[in-house]
């Protein structure tokens, strides 16, 4: 960044309140998340415009307003099968993807502020193998309960094991739960190994694919699952923020500021486990997301928990959502697992930022 | 009311006491220093008062309520803490760290009831050009201040600072100082400092506690509390204080006792504390006499000799002095005489030289008339000088004599 954009920045910074920024911020990421809500619709072997989509979409969240009273409109007056293309088929995956990168944008900006770790990932305290476990083990046994309960039961009993594992005397030391996940995560990855080993060829399959991340066939239903659960999570989230602010300068500095260092992180570390097992639950594990969106929204906003959560749930929905449209442009086919982008995409970048030593900085 | 009440409080930590059974009050409009040798407690007892620690038995009470029978956001709208250090391991602007002492008293919906408390924090601490810069691009000593901005920040009426003047230079130290004796005053606060030099404690508080292995030891006004004595007890060593005009605390290695046969010295002013501290610093034990009771560096020399024959202030050297000293001379291995000043009234010291066996002279302080007349007049005397001039023997002249002797 040249001096004299950086001096701009900073000038911007003072003399702006932090909320206005948010809201500003936020605004230019909620566009550019339509945009590319657009474009992922249009992907697919069925050539519709993105004008057509946007007036389908327009159609279809008008009708659903309408139960409340408020006018339907009727934009879109194409084919009709175009409608359930956009509405049953390709707009489903989109939202989950939507909904899953903006859990992880926002779980990831907390953890790595929870952590004071900038490599610190949401699924660090063994959320996407616990996860992987409960997901798998219903895959590869046929087990009668739906994989998305599996994996978010399977994701939650990992991060309390996690958390109670590191809680001594009422105080949950930071190091040690670092350690407690990476030790879980490595436990519970030898047990999804395990399974796969047992698995038929089929299940196998599956099995795998899921491990990779799995947008495919996703409805509504996956989104109305997972989409009350990260809303409200982000609220809360939000109303912490500036309690995580504090807590990044230590426990006893947050203690003498007035943040009671225990009871939040433990608000924070439940709030973004159940956040995160939910958006793990209906996509499967989506590596470098919760890493790399936080990272990148850090060197343009700043640290301010405030700003940086809301921009990271944000472009983290921009991400996925693009990593996955992308997926399907390119190779014109369904099956591409997002896991697989995310990492290409994403690790060049980060080792961009490595080299750059912002990442040491942080 | 008190703003802090100490009452019997003892702390543990991991097992082992490290605060015994302190009690103190800290009035509104006072700096309170606590001074103690590395790990006496200060520090533990100020984390007592801001309840990062709880006492093992006996309570700390903040403006008449219990530390621990407040939640974090009630404390921190009562004390705010400078702490030591910190960890600041984002890149938060030095306006956001500052505004992080108003996390307390604004509420989680809706502004800062106190919108310009930051901007005036920052004026205070003199950081209004530093407003945008990251944290992390500013040195030790303007962290510090920061630091100090955001506690400023927190208006609160009771205020603790652990080492506010560490990683300062000393003309920085000092107005930090000031500023924190000016906001007792002005705004009535609280002061409870753990303060590591003691010149500085000594100029900016108004009472002082010392702390020696987690007890108080002595408390009250500096003057009394930094005595040789108290201080010596604490902090351990040789320390010479003088409390005139200012508070001067030199502390001095006591690696060395005092073992080797005594020297006699006779001599005034630096040329005197000179010869007595290379004396003593080669283990020789020293006595000193007779010199004036308005002799500026009595309190020093005072410090590292074992025994000093003073005048009353303004007095020639009386008689019954000359009769000590000679005695001293009788006892002593050799015998210096080094001036800073020579006059007439000093001379009956010479006749109590008469019988030393040779005696070294350091006069370098003196004009050349001076130093002829002061060897004229021990001539007339019988005082057998060495003869010397060889400036080597400045450090240490007795240590030739004695040599020659044995």
């Amino acid at each position: 960044m040249s001096g004299r954009i950086e001096t701009a920045i900073t000038s911007y910074t003072a003399d702006t309140s932090i909320w206005t920024r948010t809201t500003w911020w936020c605004s230019v990421l909620a566009a550019a998340l339509a945009l590319s809500v657009t474009v992922a619709s249009s992907a697919g072997p069925v050539d519709i415009s993105y004008v057509s989509i946007a007036a389908i979409v327009a159609d279809s969240v008008t009708a659903q307003l309408s139960r409340f009273g408020a006018p339907a409109t009727s934009l879109f007056n194409g084919p009709s099968h175009y409608e359930t293309i956009v509405v049953d088929v390709r707009l489903p995956r989109v939202a989950v993807a939507a909904v899953v990168g903006f859990a992880l944008g926002a779980s990831g900006a907390v953890m790595q502020g929870f952590f004071r770790n900038p490599m610190a990932d949401p699924t660090i305290v063994g959320i996407s193998s616990g996860a992987a476990v409960g997901a798998v083990a219903v895959i590869v046994y046929g087990l009668t309960i739906s994989i998305q309960l599996a994996a978010f039961t399977g994701a939650l009993a990992a991060a309390f094991t996690v958390y109670w594992l590191a809680t001594e005397n009422g105080r949950t030391g930071v190091a040690t739960l670092l350690l407690a996940g990476i030790a879980v995560q490595m436990f519970l990855g030898a047990v999804v190994s395990y399974l796969i080993y047992t698995s038929d060829d089929e299940s196998l399959r599956t099995a795998v694919y899921w491990t990779m991340g799995y947008l495919v066939h996703r409805d509504w239903s996956h989104v109305s699952s997972s989409l009350p659960v990260v809303a409200l999570g982000f609220g809360v989230l939000m109303v912490y923020a500036r309690d995580l602010n504090v807590l990044v300068l230590g426990e006893e500095d947050a203690a003498t500021l007035g943040v009671d260092p225990q009871h939040t992180k433990r608000v924070l570390l439940a709030v973004t486990s159940v956040v995160t097992a939910a958006a793990v639950a209906v996509a499967g594990v989506i590596g470098f997301v919760g890493l790399i969106v936080p990272h990148a929204m850090r060197l343009i906003v700043g640290p301010d928990h405030r700003i940086l959560v809301p921009t990271s749930a944000f472009a983290g929905a921009v991400f996925l959502v693009t990593a996955d449209a992308s997926a399907r442009l390119l190779l014109q086919g369904d099956a591409l697992p997002v896991g697989i982008v995310t990492a290409l995409v994403g690790v060049p970048f980060f080792l961009y930022l490595l080299r750059r030593r912002e990442v040491v900085r942080l | 009311m008190t703003a802090v009440t100490f009452d019997s409080v003892t702390v543990e930590l991991s097992g082992e006491r490290v605060l015994e059974d302190v009690d103190l009050g800290v009035e509104r409009g006072e700096v309170f220093g606590v001074v103690g040798a590395n790990g006496a407690g200060k520090s533990t007892l100020l984390r007592t008062v801001n309840g990062v620690l709880t006492p093992e038995s006996g309570d700390v009470e903040l403006l008449g309520d219990s530390v621990i029978s407040l939640s974090h956001r009630e404390r921190a709208r009562r004390v705010a803490t400078l702490p030591q250090s910190t960890e600041l391991s984002f890149e938060y602007t030095v306006e956001q760290v500052v505004e992080m002492g108003r996390h307390a008293s604004t509420p989680r919906v809706g502004g800062d009831p106190e919108p310009d408390a930051v901007d005036d924090a920052m004026e205070d601490a003199d950081l209004e050009e530093f407003r945008g810069r990251s944290i992390d691009d500013v040195s030790g000593g303007e962290r510090q201040r920061v630091l100090l901005a955001r506690c400023l920040a927190q208006r609160t009426p009771v205020v603790v600072m652990d080492e506010p003047t560490a990683s300062l230079d000393v003309h920085r130290a000092v107005e930090v100082l000031e500023l924190v004796h000016g906001l007792a005053r002005v705004q009535d606060k609280a002061v409870l400092a753990a303060i590591h030099d003691l010149d500085l404690a000594a100029r900016y508080c108004d009472r002082i506690a010392l702390l020696a292995d987690g007890e108080v030891t002595a408390m009250g006004a500096p003057c009394d509390v930094l005595s040789e004595e108290n201080v010596e007890d604490a902090f351990g060593g040789r320390v010479s204080t003088s409390h005139e005009g200012f508070s001067r605390v030199s502390a001095f290695s006591d690696s060395m006792e005092s073992q080797r046969e005594p020297v006699h010295v006779v001599g005034n002013g630096g040329a005197c504390l000179e010869a007595v501290y290379a004396l003593w610093k080669k283990g020789y034990r020293v006595t000193v006499g007779a010199i004036s009771g308005n002799d500026p560096c009595l309190s020093t020399i005072d410090s590292f000799a074992d025994t000093v024959v003073a005048e009353e202030p303004y007095s020639r050297v009386t008689p019954e002095s000359v009769e000590r000293v000679r005695r001293l001379v009788d006892d002593a291995e050799a015998a210096v005489v080094a001036l800073s000043t020579f006059t007439e009234g000093f001379t009956p010291n010479f006749r109590a030289l008469e019988d030393a066996s040779e005696v070294a002279l350091e006069l370098d302080d003196l004009t050349e008339d001076e130093a002829e007349e002061c060897e004229e007049t021990l001539a007339k005397h019988g005082v057998r000088v060495e003869p010397s001039s060889d400036t080597q023997e400045r450090d240490d002249g007795a240590l030739s004599t004695r040599d020659r002797v044995s």
